[in-house]
């Protein structure tokens, strides 16, 4: 269960935005608080301005008392942790709650504050202005065009059900860090999201509706300074996707993929995700995926994070919209990313349940 | 300094960092105003190229690193997970407050709470009051501290100290003196966590974890049980649950060594009492009478513990890891003679309190 995503929620304290997906989760799995085994929680104490941010919703998590913890990645990691609790046999289900309120707080000084304060942080690079030169590196090694980037911001601008969604709007859009245009950025938003992880036999002895199976998933982490990778590639999600393949068995994911929900901060990442991914096939561009493959309706189906970036709860968001349209043994994939130039990935494999 | 602690890690254990699975690291990033300092620190935590997650839980990071490492092992997802807890509190501008106030609801709380020391400085003042404790007599405990971290070559404060001088060192938070808190410090700790294959495998020695357990009370102060929040039953209630799984009955005599998370020397009599070492207000005896004494029956922080280092990512894997070395034998001066069972515990914001506990051969 998920908050709308909205720009800014101010009248929301932390732990409202939190409540009202969680109730919601609570009352359709009719669950109590008491049956909640274990929690993982997940937020960002820049993000918040609050360290030991997890301190601001516990109470309305329910918590005190049991055993939880708290990952400070996307959600998409903190899932994994979920995951590896229920998996160790300890427990039987377990809660993960993300949120993030980007609001409350100035984005291009947090993201400032993630560059190394030596020798990158005086530079004044922020999310924008390295994605940039990611982009930039992108178009000089002829890997896509101009046209891709804005085809796949309008793309996920449709999706989102966002105006100036033409090919013509994103590119009349100004430059806000070349070649990146105003219209091809993913806006900050505030959001929180919850969802109950729980074994195979937990569910059969609840009879439990609406599952969703995880199939295999996969993260990995590559270098911080820029200047030590080649940002035209990203070996950290091909090593991701591969491990997150090989636990689902899937082996041509272009074809056997019902849809995608990919975290890209900007649209120039998109068919570089999606070419990392083993989606896009080397060399081709991507209308030729979204058209002869079929693809318009499977990328992005919410419109990705152009329908918002919930900072650490965006992965979740991405994993809720692939639950959510998944029929029954339809195999979905959610992406999520830490930090500038997808330092880090994590690639989730999700089966659509019969129940 | 995490590239020290993960190389010594790696060289104590006669591991490379290509058997590494997966890396979990953490510290409190407000400390030192680096935003997602899992990213920054790659080239040090040897995370590059491997599946990496941060973990941060205030003051119980280090433990909740460790307990994180132990359910990437058990739930098979890693055979060898490298944990890492760092903090360089020098560079927090020597206003450690300033990153902790924060966490405190910035209406409501923040105003009065003026970062840890306030909050155990009430619960202390609760925790005497109730049981008539005479202020000197804890002055013994930060003796006997001191006395223990000189003999660690990986404390911060080594300096022995009389119990005229505890006395008459500084009041900061009534009846907390400068001399019965911890200090801020930097450091960096890394362990490895692994499954009995992988550590078969590579003929590692290790110590078996028992038992993890965590626990955390309310939010607000208000609401924790006792007078000023005295009653910190997060912790009897994470030991309770982790005494069960190991099952253990009687602490005192089942364990031979226990690395405590103690933010202050009244906290440490405290907690001893959560732990179910002594009875409620006879903490102090296990001092007075040796038992948790350097050759006493259960030694408590051989280390030294918190009171003498305290870089607050790594502080409570620093307990992880001299209370394992305790049983691994390489615990160097700190040894303790035949342990085969121990205890580590962490404590951070919202009491949030963690126990760990490990044994010598499998359970």
């Amino acid at each position: 269960m998920k908050t709308e995503c909205a720009k800014a929620l101010p009248g929301s304290s932390y732990a409202e935005l939190v409540y009202e997906p969680l109730s919601l989760l609570m009352e359709d799995h009719a669950i109590s608080h008491s049956e909640i085994e274990t929690i993982i929680t997940c937020s960002s104490d820049f993000f918040d301005g609050r360290t030991i941010s997890d301190m601001s919703i516990q109470d309305v998590t329910g918590s005190p008392g049991k055993s939880a913890s708290k990952v400070s990645n996307d959600a998409t990691f903190a899932m994994l942790y979920a995951w590896m609790r229920v998996l160790s046999g300890e427990y039987e289900n377990c809660l993960l709650v993300a949120h993030a309120k980007p609001s409350e707080g100035s984005q291009p000084h947090i993201e400032n504050a993630a560059f190394d304060p030596l020798l990158l942080r005086h530079l004044g690079l922020t999310n924008v202005t390295a994605s940039g030169l990611q982009a930039r590196a992108l178009l000089e090694a002829g890997a896509f065009t101009e046209h891709d980037f804005a085809l796949a911001a309008a793309h996920d601008r449709r999706h989102a059900g966002l105006g100036s969604a033409t090919l013509e709007d994103v590119l009349r859009s100004p430059v806000v860090s070349d070649p990146i245009r105003e219209l091809e950025a993913a806006p900050y938003a505030d959001g929180a999201a919850c969802l109950l992880l729980a074994s195979e036999e937990w569910i059969s002895k609840r009879n439990a509706k609406s599952v969703t199976w995880l199939r295999g998933a996969g993260h990995c982490t590559e270098a911080h300074y820029p200047g030590e990778r080649d940002l035209t590639t990203s070996a950290a999600l091909r090593q991701a996707s591969a491990r997150a393949y090989a636990g689902a068995g899937v082996t041509c994911p272009r074809d056997e993929l019902a849809c995608a929900e990919l975290s890209a901060h900007f649209s120039y990442q998109t068919p570089l995700w999606l070419r990392e991914l083993g989606i896009l096939e080397e060399g081709a561009t991507l209308a030729e995926l979204l058209e002869r493959r079929s693809w318009e309706p499977k990328l992005n189906p919410s419109g990705g994070l152009m329908s918002g970036n919930p900072g650490f709860a965006a992965g979740l968001y991405r994993i809720l919209e692939i639950r959510r349209r998944l029929k029954a043994r339809q195999l979905g994939l959610a992406h999520g990313i830490n930090g500038p130039l997808g330092q880090s990935h994590c690639v989730w494999i999700l089966e659509g349940g019969t129940a | 300094m995490i590239h020290e602690a993960v190389s010594r890690a790696l060289s104590a254990t006669g591991l490379s960092i290509k058997d590494i699975d997966s890396v979990v690291i953490g510290n409190m990033e407000h400390f030192e105003g680096i935003h997602l300092s899992d990213l920054w620190a790659i080239d040090g935590s040897g995370g590059f190229m491997k599946p990496t997650m941060k973990v941060a839980t205030g003051g119980c990071t280090g433990s909740s690193l460790a307990i994180a490492g132990y359910y990437h092992v058990a739930s098979g997802m890693s055979d060898l997970c490298l944990a890492i807890g760092w903090e360089k509190l020098s560079e927090s501008g020597g206003q450690t407050t300033t990153g902790i106030i924060t966490a405190f609801d910035p209406f409501f709380e923040r105003p009065a709470m003026a970062g840890a020391v306030g909050s155990l400085g009430s619960s202390a003042n609760a925790y005497i009051s109730r049981h008539g404790i005479d202020i000197a007599r804890v002055a013994d405990v930060v003796v006997e501290t001191r006395r223990k971290a000189a003999r660690n070559p990986h404390a911060h404060l080594r300096k022995e100290l009389t119990k005229e001088q505890v006395l008459d060192s500084p009041m900061i938070s009534y009846p907390i003196r400068l001399a019965d808190m911890c200090p801020t410090s930097d450091g960096a700790c890394a362990v490895i966590l692994g499954s009995e294959r992988a550590i078969r495998r590579h003929g590692a020695k290790a110590a078996y974890v028992q038992a993890v357990d965590s626990a955390h009370n309310r939010t607000y102060i208000g609401d924790v049980s006792g007078i000023a929040g005295e009653q910190i039953d997060s912790l009897k209630v994470a030991a309770i649950r982790a005494y069960k799984k190991a099952g253990i009955k009687n602490p005192i005599a089942e364990l031979d060594v226990a690395e405590i998370y103690e933010p202050c020397s009244y906290a440490l009599l405290q907690w001893m009492e959560y732990l179910g070492f002594a009875d409620p207000g006879r903490g102090i005896e296990l001092f007075e009478e040796g038992t948790v004494r350097i050759g006493g029956k259960l030694e408590v922080n051989p280390s030294g513990g918190v009171m003498c280092t305290n870089p607050i990512g790594a502080t409570g894997l620093i307990r992880v890891a001299e209370a394992t070395n305790q049983i691994l034998g390489r615990a160097g001066p700190l040894q303790i003679d035949g342990v085969r069972r121990a205890m580590s515990t962490g404590f951070g914001g919202s009491n949030w309190n963690e126990v760990l506990i490990y044994s010598k051969e499998p359970s």
